[in-house]
């Protein structure tokens, strides 16, 4: 049996990987456990190691091209399937290279019986197109591999099956691939059928009322029969604003430039699908403060000297921060929570450990890499592991668990100028905390207007696991801790 | 699960064992000429006690004890049913079809076909099949494969109470030789609603027990709790099984194995009999070969391991189609890993 070799799921949000680089060919010797290629996931690479001792049998994904998660890479051939193939090639080569035809039969078949690697473009010098990159992993074996089944709808629907995406066990195409290959070109055409009506297709009274309304016609939809456009189509154009249907008119004097899209990659799109998903799914709602920040700040500059004599990481406001919020949480058991995501109808995930996040912006997206069991932390071990992971985060060499488990995050924009700003909730946690810059601020006291280094808080809570007067009784007590921070020590 | 829609609210619970014996005691009410023999189905009440308490309702004359000589006791249920009766004969375990093959392949499954008719054979041999008892290699076996390779036999294979009852009527009304297989372990333990009201069956007609959309279990007898389990458990990995039981693998239902699978486009076939030549190989190939454009998998099959049944009990469960085999190589016909 051919062991096959998966994209595996190395994160509950992970949907998909991209292969970063293949550090065995095709047809190489394989052992059990050893690295066969890289992968990067929602955030880190991570090596793939082969499932059997064998063979490496042919690459079905490129460097450089993402698969979904349970997608077929490869597979190792073990030796007992090296053998029969083996015979087989010598038993009755000739036929057998005419049955398969095609690419496998004009090179010469290795000593393994694999086909020939000019099939296979060498891994990492060769970008394929997308097409060409699905041709080349369907002809792999020098026909498509596809079940009977997915033949039949293919011939069916008029695909072929060479552009047909395989999902099935050892790279074979099966009948959702043929019906999903169908579906895509059935939107591509639609989108590109959505051409400006015909100008017969208007009935006259709606031709009539868009001259009066001022309707342009190429941008209504009709909804009579045939999908002609009628007096209700332009009333209705007439008074709701109108996302275009069609491609804007092109003017001949003046060709519109054509907005290049760019397609988002790894981290970029992460980013992109969580947050979407997070702000669309999770009722957010705020909590706000403004506190004092003197203390904070004297405690800072106490300690700064010190700590990096002890641990060569320099104190800073966010770790004395993310200190605030461990132990906040630790009190508040209740807060450290997290919407259950994959439960049927969903639920609350109780969380025994208080891990905090720390975003971390970088050029390719953000990253939010976690200090676990921060409540036992000291401010010096703070200050150390977030210096690590930060400088981590920044070489991109951060391991998936450094960014797993986090159960609440710190998000400071105070470096950037930023007074206050509200953060989207980083699923499936139930609350982020977001920090604006310590500036001096007249404040109200005993009566009179002074000035003092205030900050402002702002909490961000999901409304399905926790309320608002909980919510509050966390942030004053955040907001105490900051403006007291010798109650740490309690 | 009654077919007869009315006869639902008159349903009753109860054993396999227990709709065997309605089944049998019901015929021999309603036809004089239907009687039992076999060793032990008398006053002892059958070594899996299924004939109990008939002996004492029917008398002497129609629950008979033989001596153990089972190739004596097919030949007289040959020659009995010839001449116009309907016997029945219990053969306590299929181990034991070896020594009355001649009576039951050269005579019985001949007679109709040589005489073109003129003599009929319309007798019922049941017998027990399975493993589940820790009884050995020659105990245990599941031998159905034996009969059902023979034109002029029909095999048939209920899985629960409903249908035994309702198939046993019909085999012992059949005009032709039935070999009737009850799973040992289904006795007392496969218990399930039968209509109070008489109901028939008819032979060559499968069940779907469970309805699914992405593979179809074709399952028989015993197996058929187990593929239900393992739907089950799949049902929960996102994977919607659909459990067919042929009830009788011969006559074979074919459309009914067809369209299920035509549906699904993936089949896993699942027997306790050998997996070599077996009752596996035969349906699986009939899928490959009528619903092959259909197929998006390879047909598996599940069957007892091709040794003779160990006696230790952790051996003897080893070598028999479970609910974690199932699931197993059901999740190996789909790329995604469940």
């Amino acid at each position: 049996m051919a062991e096959d070799i998966y994209m595996p799921q190395l994160g509950l949000t992970m949907t998909e990987g991209r292969v970063v680089r293949w550090l065995r060919a095709a047809g190489e010797p394989v052992r059990k456990g050893e690295p066969v290629l890289e992968i990067e996931t929602d955030k880190v690479s991570v090596e793939i190691e082969s499932p059997a001792d064998g063979v490496l049998g042919p690459i079905l994904v490129e460097a450089g091209a993402s698969v979904p998660i349970g997608g077929m890479l490869s597979h190792v051939l073990t030796a007992e399937e090296q053998g029969s193939r083996g015979a087989e090639g010598q038993g009755s080569k000739g036929a057998e290279e005419q049955r398969r035809g095609g690419a496998e039969a004009q090179g010469s078949a290795s000593p393994t019986g694999l086909p020939a690697p000019s099939v296979i473009p060498p891994t990492s010098s060769v970008i394929l197109s997308e097409a060409k990159n699905l041709e080349a992993k369907n002809l792999v074996r020098g026909r498509v591999v596809a079940s009977p089944r997915a033949r039949r709808t293919a011939a069916e629907l008029g695909i072929d099956l060479v552009q047909v995406e395989a999902s099935g066990p050892g790279g074979r195409i099966v009948d959702a691939d043929v019906r999903w290959r169908a579906e895509n070109i059935k939107r591509e055409t639609q989108t590109a059928q959505r051409e400006p009506q015909a100008a017969s297709r208007v009935s006259p009274l709606a031709r009539r009322l868009a001259q009066e309304l001022g309707v342009d016609l190429a941008l209504v939809k009709g909804t009579g029969p045939g999908g002609r456009i009628v007096e209700d189509d332009v009333r209705h154009a007439a008074t709701a604003p109108l996302l275009p249907l069609s491609p804007a008119p092109v003017l001949p004097c003046s060709p519109a430039p054509v907005p290049s899209i760019e397609p988002l990659t790894g981290i970029r799109r992460v980013v992109a699908e969580r947050m979407a998903h997070s702000f669309t799914t999770a009722p957010h709602f705020y909590l706000s403060a403004e506190v004092e920040a003197a203390a904070l700040v004297r405690m800072r500059e106490g300690l700064l000297a010190k700590i990096e004599a002890a641990t060569k990481a320099r104190l800073t406001i966010t770790d004395i921060l993310l200190k605030v919020c461990a132990q906040a949480l630790a009190e508040f058991p209740e807060v450290n929570v997290a919407w259950a995501e994959d439960a049927p109808g969903g639920g609350l995930v109780r969380h025994a450990e208080v891990n905090v996040g720390l975003a971390v912006s970088l050029d390719a997206g953000l990253v939010v890499p976690v200090l676990r069991k921060a409540d036992g932390l000291t401010l010096g071990e703070i200050a150390r592991r977030r210096s690590d992971l930060t400088e981590r985060a920044r070489a991109g060499k951060l391991a998936l668990a450094d960014l797993e488990g986090g159960t609440f995050t710190l998000s400071n924009l105070g470096m950037y100028g930023v007074d206050q700003f509200q953060a989207i909730l980083n699923p499936p946690q139930s609350a982020i905390l977001a920090i604006g810059r310590i500036k001096d601020r007249p404040v109200a006291a005993d009566g009179a207007v002074v000035v003092r280094p205030t900050m402002h808080l702002t909490l961000s809570v999901d409304h399905r696991v926790l309320d608002g007067a909980l919510g509050a009784r966390f942030l004053e007590r955040v907001a105490q801790l900051i403006q007291e921070p010798y109650l740490l020590l309690e | 699960m009654p077919e007869t829609g009315e006869s639902t609210a008159y349903v009753i619970e109860m054993t396999l064992g227990e709709a065997i014996r309605e089944a049998l005691a019901e015929e021999m009410s309603r036809d004089p000429n239907v009687f039992i023999m076999g060793e032990d189905v008398g006053r002892p009440g059958g070594i899996f006690m299924v004939t109990k308490g008939l002996y004492e309702e029917f008398g002497k004359d129609r629950v008979m004890d033989t001596p153990i000589e089972e190739a004596g006791i097919v030949g007289l249920a040959v020659g009995a049913a010839m001449t116009g009766m309907r016997p029945i004969v219990e053969l306590m375990f299929t181990d034991f079809l070896p020594l009355a093959m001649e009576q039951l392949v050269n005579q019985a499954a001949k007679m109709h076909y040589m005489t073109a008719g003129q003599a009929r054979v319309p007798m019922v041999l049941r017998a027990t099949l399975g493993t589940g008892r820790g009884a050995a290699a020659q105990h245990s076996q599941s031998l159905h494969v034996l009969v059902a390779h023979i034109p002029g036999l029909k095999v048939v294979m209920p899985s629960n109470p409903y249908d035994a009852k309702g198939l046993l009527k019909s085999a012992i009304r059949d005009d032709n030789p039935v070999v009737f297989l009850e799973h040992k372990m289904c006795y007392s333990t496969v218990k399930g609603p039968v209509a109070r009201e008489e109901y028939l069956l008819p032979l060559g007609v499968a069940d779907v027990k469970r309805e699914g959309q992405d593979v179809t279990l074709v399952a028989i007898s015993r197996m058929v709790q187990v593929a239900l389990a393992a739907a089950e458990t799949l049902a929960r990995d996102g994977i919607s099984a659909e459990v067919v039981d042929p009830r009788t693998i011969r006559p074979l239902d074919k459309a009914t194995l067809l369209k299920s699978v035509m549906k699904t486009g993936r089949a896993v076939v699942i027997d306790e009999g050998h997996l070599s030549y077996g009752v596996t190989a035969e349906i699986a190939s009939i899928i490959a070969d009528e619903a092959f454009d259909y197929l998006d998998a390879p047909v598996k099959r599940l069957a007892a391991l091709d040794v003779p049944v160990p006696m230790a009990p952790v051996l003897e469960a080893a070598t028999i189609p479970n609910e974690a085999r199932v699931v197993e190589t059901v999740k190996g016909l789909f790329g995604r890993r469940y």
